[in-house]
């Protein structure tokens, strides 16, 4: 997030695509709606599904699934046309508004309301102005915008349409991505990505390379980008990529298209799988070792509005489990290196010595002061939001974007939509929720989210048994009818061994980022008749 | 069973806007021709106007007018208060369970009538009296009954329009020439449902000479005329006036018009008998405190009433006395109804005031004062009927001549409803200072024959009882307060040698149980306390120290509670017990005989009051 | 903000102007017992006990009446002390409160209050007990025995200003007020989503989790503060474990960014931790099974198997996943691994997920 959790008091307006707030984020949703409902903001929601947000919005807008980039555009076609935008901030902050500009001249509301699967442009319309008048207004996104593949342009559009209101850099705006997992943030910052050290610095850099090869007193740091997990599950069926170190991710129910998943865990000759459970993925293992779950452990997590925050031991560790770094430790040792952290303080330390974001960060300080990166010295309070008078690449850049439609487009053969997700009680693939009894209680099991008219197209009710099928796999399921989905679309969450919705999800990926496109694809819903015999 | 589209359509005449809430109800309870709000419609409501179960639930729940069980067509509810209970309620009960075969809480089996008792419903000049939907009926005896259900079975609507003639505003007031009638004036004269006739009788030149006054002169007058509040409070009403913060932001006044003290009904009789008058006074008030919307709170139980001020208000906007730019000043006012659920505390102008925005009508801690975040938390001036029918006058004549009549610290006329054992019953007005010995001597025509003067309930069950020693007492704002009694709203209810003194406080205590919104804990618990020790009492089953032990619980409740409810049945209960001592302790004893509280012990009031 | 001068107990002190009594009262160390109020939702003023005296005859709850200037506040002398006690009989009159079997036992503010005042054996009640809801089963994780119930409103506050689902409301009127969930009154059929606020806002056992009763009384929990390990909000949470160690309850804290808020996986989703499906050894497969082995097999096995991948195919067959549930320490070290160690940036995590 640019901006800050306790910045949500500030805003006048709030615009939620592309998260199910209430269900992946509770806490943060909930806050927003004391906001709208309490305190009388504006609120705008895009998503395919009437999802809980909905019902507290002043316009909700139901698109299709895949269509973001053209509501966005359709959204500054209109703040353009009208002088909604705020000129002066255009002007001094931002470069490349001639070339967008250029761009959105065909987004009409009509144009859009077509690709959006929208009845009535004038929703367009005033969206955009209730949008326009409220300042700051904070936009918030979820998975509902990266997860296709042009999501890296879906996030350039939201920050687009932030800058055209002048909304970033200011408290109360900003665009605000709700991060799904504790600590992707931290795992980003750290450096878990091929292309860059901890901080984003590029591998590529040879200045970079330079400072971690002293720091860490190693000869040279190897300076091609690697590969993304998608990638080197080709890569290893390809049998380039031989042997796979997975720490704590579970990549046969969370990756797309399943099948292809675990083709690739077979064709490795060494899959090394550390976590708390034997999972679905350290099934497939060679090696797996067990390690401490975060009740056990002492460490930090960066949360999705870049606070860094101390966790603490609450339990006592079971078995013959170890600390995670305690195990890279040992292996990187076993390989010749000569590592010797007796705690995870001395790595944090280590770290924030070439983490320029977090320099100014101890454990000292994290255990009293609410510390958000960037924080560069010790004598520093941290940032409470980003771009603050300017941009880190000085003027922000408005891109001028094109709406493209997903990579597989329904068709007579597979004639509706699947988008997938969460649900509020369980997570991601149910490592932890499927194990925690109330949880399990309330959500027990799997299901398709279907509407009442599509139900009854396919002669469906409540509870009975649906298959649903993409060009990658099938799943029997119940069915939940519900006035959610938009008509001809159907959502599955993801988190259920025994229907994994990525057997059917596609692996199509975003050129730029890799991001697999889990939030739609073609597929067909029918219903399952009961074998003469068993009635 | 009411269909979604038809929910949706109520929904959409009133306005989905929470504040609706109890229209949109009662309309509903009316289609259902049930008198029921079944726990589907309720859903129904819920998802149409985006309000979650539980504040339908808890709405309901609090309005006892509302029922989630089916009902009948008619709901007869017989008024069991004070006035009514000591008229005899307990046989008219009994005619009915005669006359139709059903108790209390049972509906007949051709699902015709349904009986419930229900506390004050403003009639109390003709008890007993009873109400049959919407309909008002008075001096109530077996032979008028049969008669009345007929009328009922004949298929008449029970929405109003069939009140009995001797509820009507011109047969409810005491028509004497002694009297200082300024609010009454109009009342059996001019025609209350034609503002051309009250136009004429000099209507709307008030509103008119202020309008053409700076507001701030306006609210000089009316403190100088040294008007104060008649709901019972006694606040100078200009002084409350000057407090409404200034500045832009919308303001209203309320009408406070939740008449439900047992034994009131002047409100009733003013708002049927000169609605213009209310809508004039509410326009200057909106005048002096820069509001331009008024809203008038009237109880639902008060049908009649609401129509008639309907239709007035409809006049009053045709004949530019309503509307923007008034008589040409650029002040613009209306003035909207809100109804009432039946619920005495909303009488108090913060539960009012939740109960106006579709709230349970819990009061709300002061500070916030209405003027400074009252409706919506919008600065709010809210003043009972009387009050705000006083101001007319005062702008028409000026502050002296208001003057003229009444106490130095009282200036003025005030109402008194008369009820109980007298020859005449009904509305007077007097000067402020009025004795009760004037009072039921003159305008009462002394007692019946047969009865003795016991005791005056004055002020209602929030005021206290007055004897034979108190019967020279001037009856104005202050100095009742001096002698542990209060003038309250003007009730003067007289109880004659058959009313015991232990089973008036077993039914004042028993409102108060029933009418406690129980927010506070003070006053839930304590009201509940008291009613049970009364009742045993009237058992017999009780001992002296029960006595002091109520004493002590209602002292601890006039200090802690949160509103006027819950601190005022000290008053009831300490005067009963200082002029009675005797048969209170003559209640102690298990082998004391009281006719009086075993009839009121019978099958009827057994059961508690929910 | 404008300071004003006040009488607290006879000393003269000074305050903000705006603050109430309560506020004002604690700035100078002094303590007002309270029950209705709590720190986190709006003030309601309905239980009293607050109450104190102010210039010498009105009695006003500290929690509600703003100080102004010369005012003279006494918080404390017998007859207030009479006044609380008289309160707290009424409050134990109407209800069932008998700590032998509630789970709030030793975390009750009621059961504090009684005891802080001295209350002895209360007086016989005069009035029947009106019993209300008991629906300890119609929700996986919250309990409800309104017999304990102060009728307070935290609970409807909570999740009216805190969580919003709106779930509680009072019904019933007087004596016989109750809470709700709506038109059928059960907690697991309403639109609760177990978030669990209001528990954690109830200042008595009317409202517990399912997962209390019989696991260790208040004072035998351990409370240690980490942060949640599900979404990227990163609530602090404070983690109740009893005597055997055994995790009881979440509540959140109200120095994270959730302010004292948790969701329901934040509130009961840490079985996991302590499942028996937990690894405790490491297992190597051997013969197509998966057996267990000791660190020393595990880590030479694994630690060889890489190296001659290494060799044979270079360091950029060699693939890591890093993970966005574990520390920012050991992402850190996992890529350093990979790329001073292994020689590749082959590194990647479940961003994209």
């Amino acid at each position: 997030m640019t901006n800050s959790i306790r910045e949500i008091p500030v805003s006048e307006a709030f615009f939620i695509i592309g998260s199910n707030t209430t269900e992946n984020h509770p806490v943060i949703a909930s806050m927003i709606k004391k906001a709208v409902i309490h305190g009388g903001k504006k609120l705008v929601v895009a998503d395919p599904r009437k999802i809980e947000m909905a019902r507290y919005a002043d316009i909700f807008l139901q698109i299709l699934p895949g269509t973001n980039i053209a509501l966005l555009n359709g959204l500054m076609h209109v703040i353009l046309r009208e002088g909604l935008h705020d000129a002066a901030y255009v002007q001094t902050r931002c470069e490349g508004f001639e070339a967008l500009e250029q761009t959105l001249q065909k987004y009409t509301p009509e144009y859009v309301a077509g690709i959006c699967g929208l009845a009535d442009p004038d929703q367009i319309v005033a969206a955009a102005r209730l949008l326009a008048a409220a300042k700051p207004m904070a936009l918030y996104y979820c998975m509902g915008i990266t997860q296709f593949k042009s999501g890296v342009n879906g996030v350039k559009s939201v920050a687009n349409l932030q800058m055209l209101l002048g909304n970033l850099g200011v408290a109360g705006g900003g665009v605000n991505p709700l991060r799904g997992q504790s600590n992707v943030q931290g795992a980003c910052d750290m450096g878990g990505l091929p292309n860059v050290f901890p901080a984003y610095q590029p591998v590529t850099n040879p200045d970079a390379r330079k400072k971690f090869e002293q720091a860490w007193g190693v000869p040279s740091l190897p300076e091609t980008p690697g590969l993304t997990i998608v990638e080197s599950l080709n890569a290893a069926i390809d049998g380039k990529v031989r042997a796979l170190y997975i720490m704590g991710e579970n990549p046969v129910l969370s990756d797309p298209n399943q099948h292809h998943v675990i083709e690739a865990l077979k064709a490795l000759d060494l899959l090394i799988v550390q976590d708390i459970v034997l999972t679905e993925t350290a099934e497939y293992a060679h090696v797996v070792l067990p390690s401490y779950s975060f009740l056990e452990k002492e460490g930090t997590v960066s949360n999705t509005e870049r606070r860094v925050q101390l966790m603490h031991r609450v339990v006592e560790p079971v078995g013959d489990d170890r600390e995670d770094w305690w195990i890279t430790q040992a292996l990187a040792n076993r390989l010749g290196a000569q590592w010797d952290y007796r705690g995870a303080e001395e790595i944090f330390d280590e770290m924030r010595g070439v983490t320029p974001s977090y320099a100014g960060m101890t454990w000292e300080r994290l255990d009293r002061e609410l510390l958000q990166w960037p924080c560069p010295t010790e004598g520093h309070p941290g940032t409470q939001f980003l771009h603050k008078d300017r941009f880190a690449r000085g003027l922000g850049l408005l891109t001028p974007i094109d709406y493209t439609p997903p990579a597989e487009e329904v068709d007579p053969e597979y004639p509706m939509v699947l988008t997938t997700g969460r649900v509020l009680e369980h997570f991601h693939t149910g490592t932890m929720s499927r194990n925690s009894r109330i949880l399990n209680e309330i959500v027990p099991g799997p299901y398709v989210e279907i509407g009442p008219n599509d139900a009854r197209n396919i002669d469906v009710s409540d509870g009975e048994i649906v298959s649903v099928s993409t060009r990658r796999g099938s799943l029997r399921l119940k069915a939940f009818i519900s006035d959610r989905p938009k008509a001809n679309v159907v959502f599955i969450p993801f988190h259920f061994r025994e229907a994994a919705a990525n057997v059917l999800t596609i692996d199509a990926l975003d050129p730029a980022c890799k991001i697999p496109e889990f939030k739609v694809c073609a597929c067909k819903v029918e219903k399952v008749y009961p074998r003469e015999d068993v009635r | 069973m009411i269909a979604k589209d038809t929910i949706r359509s109520v929904v959409e005449k009133f306005g989905s806007e929470r504040e609706h809430l109890m229209a949109i109800l009662r309309e509903l309870e009316t289609l259902s021709e049930r008198n029921v709000l079944a726990p589907t419609v309720l859903e129904g409501v819920a998802e149409e106007m985006n309000l979650p179960p539980s504040a339908l639930a808890g709405f309901v729940d609090f309005y006892t007018m509302f029922k989630t069980a089916p009902r009948a067509r008619y709901v007869i509810r017989v008024c069991k208060s004070t006035p009514c209970h000591t008229s005899g309620a307990i046989n008219v009960l009994e005619a009915i369970g005669r006359l139709l075969g059903i108790r209390e809480k049972e509906a007949t089996a051709d699902g015709m009538f349904y009986l419930e008792t229900c506390e004050c419903l403003g009639a109390c000049s003709v008890a007993p009296a009873m109400m049959v939907n919407y309909d008002l009926h008075g001096n109530l005896t077996e032979e008028r009954l049969a008669s009345i259900l007929q009328f009922y079975r004949a298929g008449a609507s029970g929405d109003g329009e069939g009140c009995g003639p001797e509820t009507s505003a011109a047969a409810t007031i005491i028509h004497d020439e002694r009297q200082t009638a300024r609010l009454l004036a109009h009342i059996g004269r001019v025609d209350p449902g034609e503002i051309a006739r009250y136009r004429e009788a000099g209507g709307y030149t008030g509103l008119r000479r202020a309008v053409g006054m700076s507001p701030a002169d306006v609210v000089a007058v009316v403190k100088d005329s040294g008007l104060r509040g008649r709901g019972g409070a006694g606040f100078p009403a200009g002084l409350k006036w000057s407090f409404v913060v200034k500045g832009p932001m919308q303001k209203y006044v309320i009408c406070n018009a939740d008449e439900g003290e047992p034994g009131t009904f002047k409100d009733r009789v003013l708002m049927e008998g000169d609605p213009h008058l209310l809508l004039e006074g509410m326009a200057i008030c909106g005048f002096a405190t820069d509001a331009t919307v008024g809203y008038i709170y009237v109880r639902g139980e008060y049908r009649r009433s609401i129509d008639i001020l309907q239709r007035a208000i409809d006049q009053a906007r045709l004949d530019g006395c309503l509307g923007e730019d008034l008589f040409g000043s650029g002040f613009s006012f209306d003035v909207f109804i809100k109804e009432g659920g039946g619920a005495y505390v909303c009488g108090e102008e913060t539960s009012l005031m939740n109960s106006m925005e579709g709230l349970r009508g819990y009061p709300r801690f002061k500070p916030p004062f209405p003027g400074q975040a009252g409706f919506q938390g919008s600065p709010s001036t809210v003043n009972n009927v009387e009050t705000l029918m006083s101001v007319p006058m005062i702008l028409q004549r000026g502050a002296e001549w208001f003057k003229e009549v009444g106490t130095l610290s009282c200036p003025g006329t005030k109402l008194f409803c008369l009820s109980g054992v007298l020859n005449r019953t009904g509305l007077v007005e007097l000067p402020m200072g009025a004795t009760l010995r004037e009072i039921i001597d003159v305008y009462g025509r002394g007692l019946r024959e047969g009865s003795h003067f016991k005791f005056a309930q004055v002020g209602g069950s929030a005021g206290g009882v007055l004897c034979e020693d108190l019967m020279d007492l001037p009856l104005d704002i202050d100095t009742p307060m001096k002698h542990g009694v209060t003038l309250g709203s003007g009730v003067v209810l007289v109880c004659d040698q058959t009313t015991c003194p232990v089973d008036f406080l077993v039914q004042t205590m028993s409102f108060f149980e029933h009418e406690s919104c129980g927010q506070c804990v003070p006053c839930r618990v304590g009201t509940a306390q008291l009613h049970h020790t009364a009742r045993r009492l009237a058992q017999r089953t009780a001992e002296w120290a029960d006595v002091e032990k109520m004493r002590e619980t209602a002292a601890l409740m006039k200090k802690t509670s949160l509103c006027a409810l819950g601190q005022s049945p000290i008053m009831p209960l300490e005067t009963l017990v200082k002029n009675f001592p005797a048969e209170f302790e003559a209640h102690c004893r298990a082998d004391y005989g009281c006719a009086a509280c075993d009839r009121s012990l019978g099958r009827y009031y057994t059961a508690s009051s929910h | 903000m404008a300071t004003i001068q006040i009488k607290l107990n006879g000393k003269t002190v000074e305050c903000e102007r705006g603050q109430t009594i309560l506020d004002a009262a604690a700035a100078h160390g002094v303590r007002i017992p309270t029950l209705c109020y709590h720190s986190q939702i709006s003030r309601t003023g309905a239980c009293r006990v607050c109450a104190v005296r102010v210039n010498k005859t009105m009695y006003k709850t500290a929690c509600t009446e703003p100080v102004a200037p010369g005012m003279d506040i006494v918080t404390v002398d017998p007859e207030i002390l009479d006044m609380r006690r008289g309160i707290l009989n009424f409050l134990l009159a109407e209800g069932d409160h008998n700590c032998l079997y509630c789970e709030a036992n030793g975390a009750c503010e009621l059961q504090s209050l009684c005891f802080e005042h001295g209350i002895d054996v209360p007086p016989p009640s005069s009035a029947p007990r009106n019993l209300r809801v008991r629906d300890v089963s119609s929700s996986e994780g919250l309990r409800r025995e309104e017999n304990r119930c102060v009728l307070c409103g935290r609970c409807v506050k909570a999740c009216e200003e805190i969580q919003l689902s709106r779930v509680w409301n009072f019904a019933g009127r007087g004596s016989h007020t109750h809470l709700t969930t709506g038109i059928r009154d059960l907690l697991g059929e309403s639109e609760c989503v177990q978030c669990g606020q209001c528990v954690q806002l109830c200042p008595t056992g009317a409202l517990s989790f399912q997962t209390v009763l019989g696991r260790g009384q208040a004072w035998e929990l351990t409370s240690r503060n980490s942060v949640c390990v599900y979404c990227g909000v990163g609530c602090q949470i404070n983690f109740f474990t009893n005597r055997e160690g055994q995790l009881v309850k979440a509540e959140g804290s109200i120095h994270g960014p959730n302010r004292g808020h948790l969701c329901v996986k934040g509130r009961f989703g840490f079985d996991f931790v302590q499942s028996p499906k937990r690894l405790k050894t490491p297992l190597i497969r051997k013969e197509g099974q998966l057996v267990e082995a000791t660190w020393d097999e595990a880590l030479d096995y694994a630690a060889g198997r890489l190296a001659t991948i290494k060799a044979e195919h270079g360091p950029d067959a060699v693939m890591s996943f890093t993970s966005a549930k574990c520390t920012n320490e050991e992402n850190y070290l996992l890529q350093k691994f990979m790329r001073g160690v292994i020689g590749t940036n082959n590194v990647d995590h479940c961003a994209r997920l």
